[in-house]
Parts: structure tokens; C-alpha cells; sequence
């Protein structure tokens, strides 16, 4: 095999490596970003699909259970509700009338099985810097394998 | 008064600026040699009046003079005086300022270390720092002007931002800053070697004393940055792929290939259009990154405010892109004849593939940070690309990084034999496979950390390998002791030696990551009071709430006793401050470290007060703390690399 | 290969990149469009600084410009003035100027308003309430609501004269707006 051959042969699989990795990352760590009203039009297409649900929280909507942890309400874009099942701790500014984004997966029954609650807060007032920590998004070493 | 001051040098600096620009063309057009002097005075020009400018508007925030509307928004009467000084890079306005200050100095230094060498090319290396700088002037100048005054004068001001009131900000983006601006060096002696046409190899030997400085900030600022994220911002994590911190990180993987191929280079005359193609990159990535930070055009946890900014770094990018590679593609043939690799298993293929594997990782993480605007513009469909594709795509890449660092270093040039092979391979990876074994009969039972945690032992043992028998050498030939032979080892040949202890520096990091992402714990629970959580060795008593006002801010803090198999770590207290004005409370989360593990408290929520109950976020973190010591190994060894050779001894590396 | 054939190799390998980019500037990834527009107000009841209350459904038949603000944010102050102006002009015509501090302490609202010599109704948002029920996430936020009670325009972030005479124009004759609007203030962060 002649030496041009085989850098070509090496480069092929090293860009087939790279496909591999960028194709099977990308299927692992998309996130759309839907409205509720989008959701409700396409719930079929949706299952199984690693979202991001932007809206408002449901006034009245929102209920906490006694262990402290687990939050159930609705998001609305003003034209579709959609319930939301919530573990964890949510941000701050996660409050009833106020926007924000949820990420996770549609479960059974319709019901919107949140990984993490992002809640929206001001864009050109206040510091982003602060919302480092009303975004659970983020990467903690350990908490990825359990994302749904 | 201030302002005026500050505002007038940062016009008179950007004349300089422009004449920087046109001196170098009028000699070369006139052959006037004269009009060379011209740029080094322009430089020297840019240098006081932009001290000036920084000089004015630190006085500003010193004196907290209101009638400056950056001071209002960046200090009070009450900040600190050190605080007062960090506002300077606390906001948009006076980063650019910071970075246009450093840029400066950087050429400053360049014009005065080589006033007597590289004839042909200093005047074009001077007319691009001019040019960039140029640049920057005109954004500090007419879209970002920190010395944009206000009226009425307001009483007081709103002060900084509470998070960026922490040592490590003191630290933080100057660092970071110092990195970008110093690739700016290899990228101007680069662009004058292609526009001189002169492109031997003196140019390029110079710049790497330049980019391995650049190199040692970025990498401080990066690990200094993840560090202030675990430290301050209370979230347990220390990188979570943002686009705003890839955009701080890319420029160092080109750079980090840069340093490697030039070896090649240097040794073989190899991969010469390669290299310019890095240094470009690399620079480029500077601007690119400062575009992304400031033009809000993809959502970032850190995002500042948009505005022309934007779009004059993104108009900058392009002219920088087309004209390098324009100017690289129209000099090509200067750049052939380059001999071709003679085996595969030698040193330049290891450096090759090093540069392939770190471009590879680039290339990945900057599509990663830019699909969502590829698949909205392409698609329209809105999407983000989270922190599991970096992990997923990075992981493999870095060990493979991993493996040729224990490779490259000691592999002979042009083709390795069986038995060269065999000398310094055979026993480093007879120790690694060992380890290897124990660690999976011991506890380490997945693959990828295994197999990470294996390769870490493997350059480790490889290192001291090779050293050890270089020791011993000497000691059979000079009769020193092992402290002193290691000392003239190192002096012998500091980039060498230098090199193997920044390898070890990030061993130790790739061993923190490897060890905090693949076995970290995560808890949570609401605890009344007296109540005790348990974690593995870690038992924590939640003892009550505690409220109190401090001077900038509310403050609830809860207080656990910590004890680590009945050993007492003492009272942790995690707590959530309130600013006035901040829509919500910022956590200030506690933790206790140790070689083995991090132990990371975050108060996340409580009741009223007197109710006495809380939620507690709790992570445990293994051999995080190695991360950070793997930083301080890597100051060592750049130190040893870069560390002026004793007069007459040792080797030049200066062109 | 010719140099130029190159340069066109470098270009098209440039250009798209830098298109995809700029592209960025046309959308803004942070946004959730606001269901406020062309929904009745929320009901609110205000505490004023001279001791009265003010509640918005005693203002029925007027166009109200709901203002929220706080003594320390930059664009209040910048536009503080202005709107005290916009006030004195518009306020025969049946219009009502509310002014909602939130975010703050009384203290610096009573500093601020004697500052500014503001004399539009203007109180402090003491729960927070208000605030959440209207959605507010930055400040300044304004809310124009028309005769029926409808808010007929949202905009975030300062707001110009021009813009506040025009909204209010448009609320007179019953026209919605179709998007919450943006200040031109920049922030500097």
C-alpha cells in the first residue's frame, strides 16, 4: 500500500471516529425547545424526545407535596396548559405567574416529567452571573447518567 | 475631569494608532526607512496614553467619582477599595478597556525585546498589534465607552455585582485576558513572516517562548475560573460547557497543538502551513470568544449585555479570517517542499496526532457551541446541545490525549525501533497495567475511569521512568547526587524537563475530573432540627437556623455538625444571602476537602425561620482537590520551561 | 492551483461561518413571548406614598401606564424625568400615570420621587405581589392598559417618551399590540 493510501485510509477513520462521536453526543444532549401549545399539537411526535417546555406557571396551579420535594403545576403560553411533574429543588424565582422553563420528558397520562426547572429571570437587568445557580442545566459531574 | 482625561487619551492613543498602521506601508512604499521608527513610536505612543486611560479610570473607581457612569454602575461608597480596583474588568465597558491595556503592554514588550533583532519583520509584526489594537480603541471609543459620563451626579452608586466580589474574580479575567492577548504575539510574527514572505524557522522559535506564556494564563485563567465556579457559585459543579466558558477554553487547545507541532517544525521543517493555520486559529478563537460573550446571540449563564459590540467583533472576526487565510492561501508556495514523515511510530506522528486529536476537540466543541444557531437558521427549530454531548465527545478524545502524552515525550524522532520502544516503554506499562489490576479488583469497576485512572499511571511511570534512568546516568558520569543531577538535568534542557512536569500538572487534573465525574454522590433531603442525614462515611446533624443582617445583605445560614466516620469535621454552615435589588438570594454553599474526596454543602431552601427546617443539597466530589494541585504543578513547570538559561550554558531557544 | 482559486477556497470556507453567526443577531434565544397582551389586568390594589390607595379597577375608562421600577436600577433613573414630563402633558387627557416600586425599600422610593419630583400615583410593591401578578421579570417594566381594563401593550425596559404617547394613542383606539416591546437601554452587564 503506498504511503499516500494509507494517510488517507488513517484519515478516513479518524473523521468516521469523529462522526460517530458527534452524531452519538448530539442524540444523547439535544434539547428542543417547544411551547406548551406546540407540545399539545404534537404529543405523539414528542414521546421519548429530551425537551425544553418554556411558559408560565398556572396561578393556583402549583402544589407541593409533604416530603418538601416534589412540586406538581402547569405551564401555559396563554392557548394550552401542560401539567408538569417536578423532584428536586427549584430555582429561586420559581414562583406561580412567573415564566419558566422547564427541561425533561413527556411521561404518561400527558404529563410533562421535569429533570430541571429553570425559571426565567430578568435578561438585561440583573447579573446572569446569579443565575449560575437557578440553573441546574448545568453540568455536575455524576448527575448526568441519572437524566431520563 | 476624570473622564475628559481618559476620554481624550483613548482618541489621541487610537491616532497613534492608525499611524502604527500607515508608517510600515509609506516605508515599504517610499523605502524610506525611516517610517519604521514611526511604528515603534506609535507603539511607544498607544502604550502611555492608554496607561492613561486605564490609569484615569481606576482613579475614578478608587475615588468614586459618580459623575462616570461605569463607577456608578461598578462601585459604591461602601465597596472596598480592592473591590473598587477589580471594577475595572467588573463590566463590559472597562473589561475591553483591560484588554486593550494588556494588549498594549504586550506590544510594548515586544518592541522593546527586539528593537536590535528581526529587522524585516518587526515593523509589520508592530503594524498588526497596531492594528488590533486599533481595533479595540475604536469599540472603547465610540460603542463601549467607559468614560461616558452621567448627569445628574447620583448620591451613590449600584455597586458590583455581590458574586464577583471574591478573590478569585481579583484574578479571574486578567489572567484569561493575558492569555488572549498574548496570542496575539505568535499571530503577529506570523502574519509579518507571511506578508515579509520570509518564512524560515527564526520567527517561529521566537514566538514560542511568547505562546507558551500565553498558554500558561489561559490555562490558569480556565482552571481559576473552574475553581471560582465550585468555590463561589454554589452550585457543586466546577464547568458546565456554557458557551461563554468553551469560548474561554477553545483558544487553548490550538494553542496547546501549537506548541507540539512546532517541535516538528523546529526538528524536521515539517508542517509548516499547519502551524500558521494554528496560530491564526488560535487567535481568531480570542475574538470569537470575546463575540460570543458580548453579543448575547446565544444564551449563556454569563452572558453580558448585547449592543454593537456584537457586531463590531463579529465584523473583526471576518476580516481577520479572510485576510489571514487569504494571506496564507497567496504565500502557500513559499510554504512546500516539506519533508514527509518516515514511520509512523516516531515522535512527529505522536505530535501529529496529538494536533489531530486537540483540532478534533475543537472542532467538536465549537460546533456543540453553535449548532443551536446552525439548526435554527437550517431548520428553524430551536434547540440547545447540553453538557452531556461535551462530556461524551471530549471523554474519549482527552484520553487518547492522555495516552500520547505518556507516548510522545519519549519516543525517538523520524522512526522508533523495537528497541528503543522496549527501553522505555516496556516497564512504565508493566507498573500502569499492574495499577490497572488493582484498581479493578479494589473498587474502580467501570470502564472509562478505569481506563482513564491506567493511562494517568501510565505517563506518570513513563515520566519517572525515563527520569530515574537519566539520574542515574548522570551519577555514573559526574558522581552527583539525585538532587543535584535532577537540577542539571533540568538546567540542561528546561523545555524538556519543563514540559514533563506541566504532563504531570495535567495528569493530576485529568485524574480530579475522571475521579469527580465518575464517582460523585448526590443527596438531598429537608431536615428538622437534630435531625442527621447519612452518606457514606459523611453523618450530617442539622442543628437550626440562623438569621442575621450583614452590612450589604440578609443572610440565613444553616448549621451542620459534620462528622466523617466519627472523626468531627466541625460545624459546616451553608447559607442564602439576599442583596437588596437582587431578584433572588445567592447561595453560598461550604464544603471540607481532602486528597480523597470534596465534601460540598448547599443550602437550597427552608422554612420560616423559627420552624427550623431545611433543605440540604449535598455532593461528594472524589479527588477534586487534585485538580487544583495539578494547576500549581503545571506553574512549576512552565517556570522550568520558560525560566531565563544561565549565560552561556544550557541551550538557546531564542531565534 | 491559482492563488485565486485559493482565496475563493478560503472565502467560502469563511463566509458561511460568519453568516451562521450573524445570523444570531436576528433572534434572541432567551425569548418566551409574553401571554399578558391582550388579557385583562390583573386586579391591584396600591399603597401610595401620600397615604391614599389606588386601585386599578377605580380607574376604569382612563388609560393607565403602569410603570414598575426601583431606586436602583439605571434606565428608572435615566427615565424617571422624562416620564414626569410625559405625565405633566398627557395627564388632561384622561390618562393615568401608576407608579410601582418594587425591589426596594420605601425609604429610597420616598428619596427617589422627591429626586425626581415625580407627582403621578406612585407606591411601594410591599409583598411582591403586584410584581408576580403581572409577570414582571426585569425593571423597569411598563404596562399600558386601555378603557376596558385589556393591557394593551407590554414593554420591557426603558421606555422613551415617544413610545409612551404613541401607546397611549393607540390604547384609545383600542389597538392591541401584537408584541411585548424592548427598551433600548443597555445594560452593562
Amino acid at each position: 500500500m503506498s504511503r499516500a493510501k494509507r494517510f488517507i485510509i488513517g484519515g478516513l477513520v479518524i473523521l468516521a471516529a469523529l462522526v460517530y462521536l458527534i452524531y452519538g453526543g448530539m442524540q444523547e444532549a439535544i434539547v428542543y425547545f417547544v411551547t406548551p401549545a406546540e407540545l399539545k399539537a404534537n404529543d405523539a411526535g414528542s414521546k421519548g424526545k429530551f425537551l425544553r417546555l418554556g411558559g408560565m406557571v398556572v396561578k393556583g396551579s402549583l402544589q407541593r407535596d409533604p416530603d418538601g420535594l416534589t412540586y406538581r403545576f402547569e405551564l401555559t403560553d396563554g392557548s394550552a396548559a401542560i401539567p408538569i411533574y417536578f423532584r428536586g429543588v427549584p430555582p429561586d424565582l420559581f414562583t406561580e405567574g412567573k415564566g419558566a422553563v422547564v427541561e425533561g420528558k413527556i411521561g404518561d397520562k400527558g404529563v410533562f416529567v421535569a429533570s430541571a426547572i429553570m425559571a426565567k429571570h430578568s435578561e438585561e437587568y440583573s447579573p446572569h452571573e446569579q443565575g449560575k445557580e437557578s440553573s441546574p442545566r448545568s453540568f455536575i459531574p455524576g448527575k448526568e447518567k441519572t437524566k431520563p | 475631569m476624570t473622564a475628559g482625561v481618559g476620554y481624550v487619551s483613548i482618541l489621541l492613543a487610537l491616532i497613534c494608532a492608525l499611524g502604527g498602521i500607515v508608517a510600515p506601508i509609506l516605508a515599504h512604499r517610499t523605502g524610506n526607512e525611516r517610517y519604521f521608527a514611526g511604528a515603534r513610536a506609535a507603539i511607544l505612543g498607544q502604550f502611555v496614553l492608554v496607561t492613561l486611560a486605564a490609569s484615569a479610570l481606576i482613579y475614578g473607581l478608587v475615588s468614586t467619582d459618580f459623575s462616570i457612569k461605569y463607577v456608578v454602575n461598578n462601585t459604591t461608597r461602601a465597596t472596598p477599595f480592592y473591590y473598587r480596583v477589580t471594577g475595572l474588568w467588573g463590566a463590559l465597558e472597562g473589561s475591553l478597556m483591560l484588554w486593550e491595556w494588556i494588549l498594549i503592554i504586550f506590544s510594548g514588550l515586544v518592541a522593546w525585546i527586539y528593537k536590535d533583532r528581526h529587522r524585516e519583520l518587526m515593523p509589520w509584526v508592530l503594524m498588526i498589534f497596531s492594528i488590533v489594537s486599533a481595533f479595540f480603541l475604536l469599540v472603547v471609543a465610540f460603542a463601549s465607552n467607559p468614560f461616558e459620563t452621567v448627569f445628574p451626579v447620583p448620591l451613590d452608586g449600584r455597586g458590583l455585582n455581590p458574586l464577583l466580589e471574591d478573590a478569585n474574580m481579583m484574578t479571574h479575567p486578567p489572567l484569561l485576558y493575558t492569555g488572549f492577548v498574548g496570542l496575539t504575539v505568535p499571530y503577529a510574527f506570523a502574519m509579518a513572516a507571511l506578508i515579509v514572505g520570509k518564512l524560515n524557522d527564526s520567527w517561529i522559535v521566537t514566538t514560542r517562548r511568547w505562546t507558551i506564556t500565553a498558554w500558561f494564563f489561559l490555562t490558569l485563567g480556565n482552571l481559576v475560573g473552574a475553581y471560582w465556579s465550585y468555590h463561589v457559585l454554589g452550585w457543586g459543579g466546577y464547568w458546565a460547557w456554557d458557551p461563554v466558558e468553551n469560548a474561554a477554553f477553545m483558544p487553548w487547545l490550538p494553542a496547546t497543538a501549537f506548541l507540539h507541532s512546532i517541535q516538528v517544525q523546529e526538528r524536521r521543517h515539517m508542517l509548516k502551513v499547519w502551524n500558521l493555520s494554528l496560530i491564526i486559529i488560535a487567535f481568531a478563537l480570542t475574538i470569537f470568544g470575546t463575540f460570543l460573550t458580548r453579543s448575547g446571540v446565544l444564551s449563556s449563564i454569563h452572558a453580558f449585555a448585547s449592543g454593537p459590540v456584537g457586531i463590531l467583533f463579529l465584523a473583526f472576526l471576518a476580516v481577520i479570517l479572510i485576510g489571514s487565510f487569504g494571506l496564507l492561501a497567496y504565500r502557500a508556495d513559499h510554504l512546500k517542499g516539506q519533508p514527509q514523515l518516515d514511520s509512523m511510530v516516531s515522535r512527529e506522528s505522536a505530535f501529529l496526532l496529538n494536533n489531530v486529536v486537540l483540532v478534533s476537540a475543537l472542532f467538536t466543541i465549537f460546533l456543540g457551541t453553535i449548532f443551536p444557531l446552525i439548526s435554527e437558521a437550517v431548520t428553524g427549530s430551536q434547540l440547545s446541545v447540553g453538557a452531556p454531548y461535551f462530556n461524551w465527545v471530549t471523554a474519549p478524545l482527552f484520553l487518547v490525549l492522555v495516552f500520547l502524552m505518556g507516548v510522545g515525550p519519549m519516543i525517538a524522532w523520524r522512526r522508533a525501533s523495537l528497541d528503543n520502544l522496549k527501553r522505555n516503554f516496556l516497564w512504565p506499562a508493566v507498573a500502569a497495567l499492574l495499577i490497572a489490576v488493582v484498581l479493578a479488583v479494589g473498587w474502580v469497576r467501570d470502564f472509562l475511569p478505569l481506563l482513564g485512572f491506567t493511562l494517568c499511571a501510565f505517563v506518570t511511570a513513563t515520566i519517572l521512568f525515563d527520569t530515574a534512568l537519566a539520574v542515574r546516568a548522570r551519577r555514573r558520569i559526574a558522581g552527583e547526587g539525585v538532587f543535584s543531577a535532577l537540577v542539571t538535568l533540568a538546567r540542561r534542557n528546561q523545555r524538556r524537563y519543563g514540559g514533563l512536569v506541566v504532563h504531570l500538572g495535567v495528569v493530576l487534573i485529568i485524574l480530579g475530573i475522571a475521579g469527580s465525574m465518575s464517582y460523585s454522590v448526590e443527596r438531598e433531603a429537608t431536615l428538622g432540627q437534630g435531625e442527621t442525614l447519612t452518606v457514606g462515611p459523611y453523618k450530617i446533624q442539622f442543628q437550626g437556623l440562623r438569621a442575621s443582617q450583614q452590612p450589604t445583605h440578609f443572610r440565613v445560614e444553616g448549621a451542620f455538625q459534620v462528622h466523617n466516620n466519627g472523626h468531627d469535621l466541625g460545624l459546616l454552615t451553608p447559607a442564602l444571602k439576599f442583596f437588596p435589588g437582587q431578584q433572588s438570594p445567592i447561595g453560598r454553599a461550604v464544603y471540607r476537602s481532602s486528597f480523597t474526596q470534596d465534601l460540598y454543602l448547599i443550602l437550597s431552601g427552608f422554612s420560616e425561620i423559627e420552624k427550623n427546617r431545611a433543605t440540604l443539597r449535598l455532593l461528594v466530589r472524589p479527588l477534586l482537590a487534585w485538580m487544583w494541585l495539578g494547576g500549581f504543578v503545571i506553574v512549576l513547570g512552565t517556570l522550568v520551561a520558560i525560566w531565563p538559561p544561565k549565560k552561556g550554558g544550557g541551550r538557546r531557544d531564542e531565534g | 492551483m491559482a492563488p485565486w482559486r485559493k482565496l475563493i477556497i478560503t472565502l467560502a470556507a469563511i463566509l458561511p461561518l460568519i453568516g451562521i453567526l450573524a445570523y444570531g443577531f436576528y433572534r434572541d434565544p432567551r425569548y418566551i413571548p409574553s401571554p399578558m397582551i391582550g388579557r385583562a389586568a390583573p386586579p391591584l390594589i396600591l399603597t401610595l406614598f401620600d397615604g391614599g390607595k389606588l386601585s386599578l379597577a377605580d380607574l376604569r375608562g382612563k388609560i393607565v401606564f403602569l410603570n414598575f421600577w426601583s431606586s436602583w436600577c439605571p434606565p428608572c433613573r435615566a427615565e424617571a424625568r422624562e416620564m414626569e414630563q410625559t405625565w405633566q402633558r398627557l395627564k388632561s387627557d384622561n390618562v393615568v400615570f401608576v407608579g410601582v416600586q418594587i425591589q426596594d425599600t420605601e425609604e429610597n422610593g420616598r428619596a427617589f420621587v422627591k429626586e425626581f419630583n415625580i407627582t403621578y400615583p406612585t407606591g411601594l410593591d410591599v409583598t411582591g405581589r403586584i410584581a408576580i401578578d403581572y409577570g414582571v421579570w426585569g425593571i423597569p417594566e411598563s404596562f399600558f392598559i386601555d378603557a376596558s381594563g385589556q393591557i394593551s401593550y407590554k414593554h420591557v425596559g426603558g421606555i422613551s417618551p415617544a413610545i409612551i404617547t404613541a401607546k397611549v394613542n393607540e390604547a384609545r383606539q383600542g389597538i392591541v399590540s401584537a408584541k411585548e416591546g424592548k427598551g433600548d437601554y443597555q445594560s452593562v452587564r
